[in-house]
């Protein structure tokens, strides 16, 4: 009775069992460049030259470049950290890490004609990794115009919540990530005295009576709402969404200093970042030529400054309270032409509009003078859109042009495949442009938005 | 008949007999009949009966009552003489009348319950041709179901109440569900189910948490007297249009079981493929609206039973397949697959044991292991080569174990009082990616109840439940007071109060999930929703042909889970507390039978608590006050005709689902509120079979489901764009289906 029973049980496990099915793999982890190919211009002395993998690599992981220069020489003209051996570059992928770049350094006072490449090109990496498509990276001395390729943003570590912004430069091929939490304040650089808050997190702002930080303390907060809801009054507490440097929560900056009031800061927790303690600032101008911040925590009795000094090449410099000083946020506005991030923007709550945090925004750098168009397939085919299509096309200035209408997170989740991007950066080359994927839903992956565009016309 | 001409002057003889029921009662107001002088009397309400006037010979005589097997007898009759004569009838299982055990101590007849308790048997099962539960109960009064296409889940709604205070039972031991959607009462084998058992109103003194809105109670094949037998089934089923021989498109279910006994050993086993193709509707490409979903199903059974002893252990085991297929990147030729795969092994031991007439005892365990794994991966439909995704939480395992001990004893103080106390031990563990921890939930209760007969008309049952919860504060204890009037031999009132109960799942206590579209946190500090409730029935048994049954109910709850805000962040949602819902409504169910037509006829008209009311708030609303309650009235019936000269049933069932209206509130530009009343349409559903048996153990079943090619019901709703399929057009089925069984039977006793 007993081996009756044991072998039911056994027959219904075992069934079961026999049905599993041995999982699929994982994909392959491929190892290439970001590009293949870019530009080092005159004014550039070194370069920092990214490899990317597909995924963090488990154990540390070999990776052989071999490195072929043309008409420029190894050690007296240009080097590298770490040096070649016998022209091949030997790097090492950490573990945990999915990335590895090495350091391309001109020697000082070289003079080029612009025509000296070097070319990378991935030799070996070490198993499991295999060697992706992009596998040699040519770099020009030169700026160059690309002629198109494929990027993967790095909108690091959070899927959705990504942690970086990534600025895009078409013509050069290149992206540049940076923490959307890596900033507080943005000062403009252009005619105008405007400070703006950080849209990237959130950040909501509002004026008090008072013109001495000093006198702020805790009880200024008493009652006070300082946070971007969703809803129609929180709209008053952030800069406008569309970018317009007229409509900044704090006002233009007064060359009489009485006018310029202490303002509380909340740094914003869109986008799951994390709390901080709101902040009381006040700016001031600096004569013609820049700013003076004041800042402090809610119930310090003295405050710290930081000066800010104009650069007509950007649009805005950046300070952060986290470091005290100025910080690297936008590139140049001539190297960059759109930006991807989480940012602030505006939905309908039924009956008023109200602030709203989107992933995957992307703005076109419309201070620095970049203009862009949305296409759909059904008036021309990306494959066809070609140089005699621009002139009908409507180039617009507006920061959200592209904005979140590129991708779908309802319905068909993937991106939107009825429609594309023309974008005409500031010199005057245009590209069009077309997401490939940014989900697992359409084979991508959630804060690497993946997309690809061509020059349809040089400058 | 042999009567003898020259014997005709002599005085006649008579029979004077009673009829007693299995259980020992009277077998009042049955019919004898005696074969071949065509000549019937009824029993009285003591079961006697008399037939007079009967010359000399042997006669035979057939006893027949309503829920009860007929019986045949021949009896030898002398001129002059009463021949004395007791009969006992056994239990059949026709539709009006029933043995039950929801709810009991031990199996009791439907009439003499103090739960009005209804019934799904065998038969109408097999009849319908169901391939799963779902499938059976679809056109019971009060019950809804509402699928999720995204997951591939349906749950049940009964009488005005969701799922997640529906309490399902597996042989009266609950089965576990990962959340609040009842997707368990789809993952049993309809095959290896002998009747269905609804209670509808509270049961938590018995039952414990959930069993707010009332119990589900699948009970399983026992073996009957057949030494050695053999089932099969196999089903072919069309999904709409779609059908392919066999395999993928349509329905295909197969089916084989054994039972076999020996001595007073027991053992059966049984297997089922349950394979569904799913159905593209309204979807392109590779998407599907409803999931292809593929079960199997495994159970093992061994049982010991003596006349005082009957134990037995029972393993169920399913396996299911949920495939979710994303549509093609056409930039990369990449689609984006999700399997959803689910494991649940549910272990029972269950033992009775009558130590004297006055005393049994009842011992139920079970222990579950559930796990559900998500798979997702990525398809390049141009190398056909499948990877794992690396997408976070796209590839999760949440498992839940659950353990459930129980043990009840039933004494008979008096004949006019009996005591039921007993101990009920609930065990969960949980784990998963978004599950906070590890956690664990015991829950202890100890309950007793206690039946008492004042008169032989009147049953009382009080009965109260004390709980001792590890994690949140349960109610102290929980009463209620069952009672049940005979007002007249035919007449059967029943009375009931209760208050009910539903612990906080382990998913509403510690269930994390952040992404792009969901912010939701667990709430460690809910409270137990509970709920006073009212129900009534009155059933009138007119002749052994009809039944009708009056019933109504009024239940109020209060602090229904439900989403709420996170008051320390606004923009993050948590369970709370803070509903309050009731329901009520009135049921008329009718049992007929007339010549060889079987048939019930049902109505009820039942009224959910208006949606916007639920949450206390001050908001006033343009149009005044608004209504409490929201009504919906449902009508079904089961026909069952039977050509005695082909053999075959025809079978109609049908339900009209009126339609379901509900508040949206709209902030107007005024910023005024507006309460809009919006409506899920209503709907007809009917199912047409066929059944003929066509060789000794071979019975073919065939017919249409569906008949009204129902899929989607319109929705007044202007709330759309949920990524849920909770609004806009409400989801009922993939529409009309054909399908063509055969089932195979045979015993060796």
């Amino acid at each position: 009775m007993k081996n009756v029973f044991l072998l039911l049980v056994v027959l219904v496990v075992s069934t079961l069992n026999g049905c599993k099915e041995s999982d699929p793999p994982l994909p392959d982890n491929l190892i290439q460049f970001e590009s293949a190919e870019q530009g080092l211009d005159a004014t550039t002395k070194e370069a920092t030259i990214k490899l990317k993998l597909s995924r963090a690599v488990d154990a540390a992981t070999p990776v052989s470049i071999q490195v072929t220069p043309t008409g420029i020489t190894y050690g007296s003209q240009f080097t590298t950290t770490p040096a070649t051996t016998n022209n091949v570059l030997s790097l090492t992928v950490p573990a945990g890490s999915s990335e590895t770049s090495f350091k391309l350094t001109k020697a000082d006072e070289l003079f080029l004609s612009g025509t000296e490449t070097i070319a990378f090109a991935i030799a070996s990496a070490g198993s499991p990794v295999m060697v992706g498509t992009t596998v040699q990276l040519s770099v020009k001395f030169t700026s160059i115009v690309s002629t198109g390729t494929t990027l993967t943003l790095d909108g690091g570590t959070g899927g959705s919540s990504a942690i970086n912004a990534v600025f895009a430069d078409l013509s050069n091929n290149a992206q540049n990530p940076v923490k959307r939490a890596g900033w507080d304040l943005g000062f403009y650089s252009g005619a105008d005295f405007r400070v703006i808050l950080n849209n990237m997190t959130g950040a909501t702002a509002i004026a008090l009576a008072k013109t001495d930080l000093t006198q702020v303390t805790a009880a200024d907060t008493v009652g006070l709402v300082l946070a971007a809801n969703p809803d129609a009054t929180s709209l008053k507490l952030v800069d406008d969404v569309t970018g317009d440097i007229t409509k900044t929560v704090i006002a233009a900056v007064s060359a009489t200093d009485t006018d310029n009031k202490v303002y509380l800061l909340n740094r914003g927790t869109s986008g799951s970042i994390p709390t901080k303690a709101w902040v009381k600032i006040r700016v001031l101008r600096t004569g013609t030529t820049g700013y003076t911040l004041q800042y402090a925590g809610i119930r310090e009795t003295t405050f710290k400054t930081i000066s800010i000094t104009k650069d007509n090449a950007y649009n805005f410099k950046f300070a952060s309270f986290d470091t005290g000083a100025l910080v690297e946020i936008e590139p140049a506005k001539a190297r960059w032409d759109i930006a991807w991030t989480g940012a602030l923007y505006k939905t309908s709550d039924g009956v008023n509009e109200v602030p709203y945090y989107f992933s995957d925004q992307v703005f076109i750098n419309f201070l620095g003078g970049v203009t862009a168009a949305e296409v759909l397939t059904s008036a021309v085919a990306y494959d066809a859109y070609a140089e005699s299509n621009i002139a009908t096309t409507t180039f617009k200035s507006e920061r959200s042009v592209i904005g979140a209408n590129w991708r779908a997170t309802t319905g068909t989740i993937g991106v939107k495949t009825d429609r594309f991007y023309v974008v005409k950066d500031a010199a005057g080359n245009v590209y069009k442009l077309k997401f490939i994927s940014f989900i697992s839903q359409d084979g991508g992956e959630r804060g690497k938005p993946k997309f690809e565009f061509k020059l349809v016309k040089k400058a | 008949m042999q009567t003898t001409i020259g014997r005709a002057q002599q005085t006649p003889g008579s029979i004077e007999g009673t009829i007693l029921l299995a259980d020992g009662v009277p077998g009042a107001f049955a019919t004898v009949q005696i074969k071949g002088i065509k000549k019937t009397v009824v029993a009285n309400e003591n079961g006697h009966f008399t037939v007079t006037n009967l010359p000399s010979g042997n006669y035979e005589l057939q006893f027949t009552m309503v829920g009860y097997e007929p019986v045949r007898q021949t009896i030898q009759v002398e001129n002059g003489r009463a021949t004395p004569l007791t009969t006992r009838l056994k239990v059949s299982n026709t539709p009006l009348n029933e043995v039950v055990v929801t709810g009991q101590y031990e199996p009791q007849s439907l009439k003499k319950s103090v739960f009005n308790v209804r019934v799904i048997d065998s038969e109408r099962i097999r009849l319908r041709g169901a391939v799963n539960v779902m499938g059976v109960l679809n056109n019971e009064l009060g019950f809804r179901f509402s699928s999720d296409l995204t997951l591939g889940t349906t749950d049940v709604q009964l009488m005005g109440m969701s799922g997640r205070n529906v309490k399902i039972l597996l042989d009266g031991l609950p089965m576990v569900d990962r959340g609040d959607t009842r997707e368990s009462l789809n993952q049993i084998d309809v095959n290896s189910i002998e009747r269905i058992e609804i209670v509808e109103g509270p049961m938590s003194i018995s039952y414990g948490s959930d069993a707010l809105a009332g119990v589900i109670n699948i009970i399983t094949r026992k073996p009957g007297t057949e030494q050695f037998g053999v089932n099969a089934r196999i089903q072919e089923e069309t999904a709409n249009k779609a059908y392919n021989l066999l395999t993928n498109q349509g329905l295909h279910l197969q089916n084989l079981g054994l039972t076999w006994q020996a001595k007073r050993w027991n053992v059966s086993a049984g297997a089922t493929n349950n394979t569904f193709g799913g159905w593209q509707g309204q979807s392109e490409g590779r998407v599907k609206d409803w999931l292809p979903k593929d079960q199997l199903f495994g159970h093992g059974k061994i049982g010991y039973r003596t006349t005082t002893v009957n134990v037995y252990y029972r393993l169920d085991a399913l396996k299911e397949n949920l495939l979710s297929q994303g549509a093609e990147n056409v930039n990369t030729h990449q689609a984006r697959d999700q399997k959803y795969i689910t494991y649940r092994y549910v272990h029972q031991l269950q033992g009775d044991w009558k130590l004297s007439d006055r005393l049994q005892l009842n011992g139920q365990a079970s222990y579950t292991d559930y796990q559900r794994r998500t798979q997702t991966t990525i398809l390049d439909l141009t190398s056909g080569r499948r990877t794992l995704s690396l997408g976070e939480g796209e590839q999760d395992l949440s498992s839940f174990i659950s353990q459930t001990y129980r043990a009840t004893a039933s004494y008979k103080v008096s004949s006019a009082v009996s005591l039921q106390p007993g101990v009920d031990i609930n065990l969960d563990a949980s784990s998963g990616a978004r599950i906070l921890g590890s956690p664990t939930i015991h829950d202890f209760a100890f309950f007793v109840s206690s039946t008492l007969n004042p008169t032989s008309r009147v049953s009382i049952r009080p009965g109260l439940r004390f709980i001792k919860n590890s994690v949140y504060d349960a109610p102290p204890v929980i009463p209620s007071l069952n009672t049940k009037f005979a007002l007249a031999d035919n007449l059967d009132l029943r009375l009931a109060y209760a208050r009910g109960f539903r612990s906080p799942a382990l998913r509403e206590l510690y269930f994390n999930f952040f992404d792009a579209s969901h912010s939701i946190r667990g709430n460690p500090n809910l409270k137990a929703e509970s709920s006073n409730s009212f129900n009534g029935s009155l059933a009138w048994q007119a002749n052994p042909k009809f039944k009708s049954t009056l019933g109504f109910f009024y239940n109020v709850f209060h602090n229904l889970i439900s989403y709420g805000v996170d008051p320390s962040d606004p923009r993050i949602s948590m369970n709370i507390n803070i509903d309050k819902f009731k329901t009520t409504g009135v049921t008329l169910e009718n049992g007929f039978s007339w010549k060889t037509l079987q048939a019930t006829v049902g109505f009820s008209y039942i009224g959910r608590y208006n949606n916007l009311l639920t949450i206390t708030d001050t908001t006033r609303y343009i149009e005044g006050k608004l209504p409490n309650f929201m009504w919906s009235p449902e009508v079904n019936t089961n026909l069952t005709y039977t050509l005695k000269k082909l053999d075959t049933k025809l079978s109609l069932f049908y339900k009209y689902s009126g339609k379901r209206p509900s508040y949206l509130a709209t902030v107007m530009a005024s910023n005024q509120v507006s309460a809009t009343l919006t409506e899920i349409a209503p709907f007809h559903w009917a199912d047409f079979t066929i059944t003929k048996p066509i060789a000794k153990y071979l019975t073919l079943t065939t017919g249409v489901k569906n008949l009204f090619n129902i899929t989607r019901l319109a929705n007044t709703s202007t709330d759309t764009g949920s990524a849920h399929s909770s609004s806009g057009l409400a989801p009922v089925s993939y529409g009309r289906s054909y399908f063509l069984g055969l089932s195979f039977q045979w015993y060796k006793n």
